[in-house]
């Protein structure tokens, strides 16, 4: 298993977040985990790159014990887990291009064009390339900045992407489009990918395998065809919304 | 009383953390000349309007109370070595943090409440030398340029205000401060510009890297920095003030 989840929890204050989560997900599968607002999928996630430490509970990356590492044993382990936040999260002051060289500064000149135009052209948006030193993120649209912060997150080359509701706050079209990219990026570059969504159609069409979450546990999981034939409450209220 | 000998060990360590961390300045070097330049650029006005005006406003007492006596040939002097020595840092210090603390503060914690920190120490970035580094040193660096500035700058508006409104004579003024302004008022002067630029560095650093909760944590951290940045360039300037006549008089006795 590429990533494994071993009844982990996690209290913030009183409210518990997670309550023995558990699950694995396989090299190169695309992984999507569903669930109210609130119910841990967004800390599960910040699990995986030691931005939060569970309470209780292991959690495995690529056969690793992770669960107990401080932030420097993380500095590897963020090489090979490439977050995609919520919000594009991208540096206001800095350029395009600054954004962009983030996580590949040791590497020369050359190799950073030659990467970032690749990746520009993954993503949809090589006719930024000629702008790139000039032009700063909020001059994009909502769109372009979440793809940009994509290519971002795949610049290093990371294994595992771990995508954060990458489509809140796009319209239906670039949406699907996105999700679409995920599918394309997983596949084409080998990537294991857990995705964090509200949004079951795009997931169905898109996930090699689901979890439900409720309440910080995981309530329902499977392929997309068992998850269409699910009577777990939780899961038929999200397919309700389907029909 | 735990909690906020606590909170006191947080500011050290943190102050300790950019402090030792100095040499990064040069390996972000591009980040660092562009916050200093943008600190330096953005405050120059607010330090020259709040120099000329100290100086300006302390002539101008000054004047009403030694004219009294007769004694108006030492004002340049007088004017000059208090204001340098305790109005001027002072001032100018708060309209400083009032103005570039309450930027960088705003602009961290703004970073920090949108997940650009986060996000950048998912690359593999340590948030710490590759944000804060460069803004303490340069929030800290300009401040104490500044500050020794605008007290230059204190000592023109002085001798404008006096010269034009009391028809003093410059020469007169001039000579007086270079009579009355000893090294210790000077030194006095400079060690407060360089405790209160590391202090409002500091402060408006770790509130804004701290900042948690949203745009509300953004407003918290912004009230921060500005209610601690003058309190504690209040404490410390009776601190320096202290010390420095301590010195000075043990000095006396020898």
């Amino acid at each position: 298993m590429m990533i494994h989840f071993d009844d982990v929890y996690k209290r913030f204050g009183l409210k518990r977040v997670l309550n023995g989560l558990t699950f694995s997900v396989a090299k190169g599968e695309i992984f999507f985990i569903l669930g109210r607002s609130g119910t841990g999928k967004s800390v599960s996630l910040k699990h995986m790159v030691g931005l939060l430490s569970p309470d209780q509970g292991k959690i495995w990356i690529d056969d690793e014990e992770i669960s107990s590492y401080s932030e420097e044993d993380f500095v590897h382990i963020r090489k090979k887990c490439g977050l995609v936040f919520q919000l594009p999260a991208l540096v206001d002051s800095r350029s395009l291009y600054e954004n962009l060289v983030m996580g590949i500064r040791h590497l020369s000149t050359d190799e950073k064009k030659k990467r970032i135009s690749t990746t520009l052209h993954a993503v949809g948006l090589q006719s930024l390339e000629p702008v790139l030193f000039e032009r700063f993120p909020p001059s994009l649209s909502y769109g372009e900045q979440k793809r940009l912060a994509l290519a971002r997150t795949l610049l290093p080359d990371p294994e595992i992407l771990l995508y954060d509701e990458p489509t809140t706050g796009l319209d239906p079209v670039t949406a699907k489009h996105i999700h679409e990219l995920i599918r394309s990026i997983s596949k084409d570059f080998g990537k294991t990918s857990i995705v964090v969504s509200h949004d079951m159609r795009n997931a169905l069409a898109t996930a090699d395998r689901l979890a439900v979450l409720d309440a910080g546990r995981v309530v329902d999981q499977g392929t997309p065809e068992e998850i269409r034939n699910s009577r777990v409450v939780m899961t038929m209220a999200f397919l309700e919304d389907l029909v | 009383m735990k909690q906020r000998l606590q909170h006191l060990n947080e500011h050290l360590n943190f102050f300790w953390n950019l402090f030792i961390r100095l040499p990064q300045v040069f390996v972000e070097r591009e980040e660092f000349l562009r916050q200093f330049a943008d600190v330096g650029i953005r405050s120059l006005s607010t330090t020259v309007t709040a120099g000329i005006f100290t100086g300006a406003i302390m002539a101008l007492q000054f004047h009403l109370q030694l004219k009294d006596f007769g004694a108006e040939s030492v004002l340049g002097g007088l004017n000059t070595s208090g204001t340098i020595r305790e109005v001027g840092p002072i001032l100018i210090a708060f309209m400083l943090a009032g103005k570039v603390g309450a930027f960088t503060s705003a602009e961290l914690g703004t970073m920090k409440v949108t997940d650009q920190i986060q996000a950048v120490r998912c690359l593999g970035i340590d948030p710490i030398s590759f944000f804060v580094v460069p803004r303490f040193w340069a929030v800290a660096l300009n401040s104490i340029l500044l500050l020794v500035f605008g007290l230059v700058i204190s000592v023109i508006g002085g001798l404008l205000a006096v010269w034009v409104s009391a028809g003093i004579n410059p020469d007169q003024y001039l000579l007086m401060i270079a009579r009355f302004t000893s090294t210790e008022s000077l030194a006095l002067a400079i060690s407060k510009s360089v405790i209160f630029g590391l202090l409002m560095g500091h402060i408006c650093c770790a509130n804004g890297y701290w900042t948690e909760g949203g745009t509300q944590g953004v407003g918290l951290a912004v009230k921060k920095t500005a209610v601690q940045s003058m309190v504690s360039i209040v404490l410390a300037d009776f601190f320096v003030s202290w010390i420095v006549e301590l010195v000075v008089r043990s000095g006396d006795f020898r």
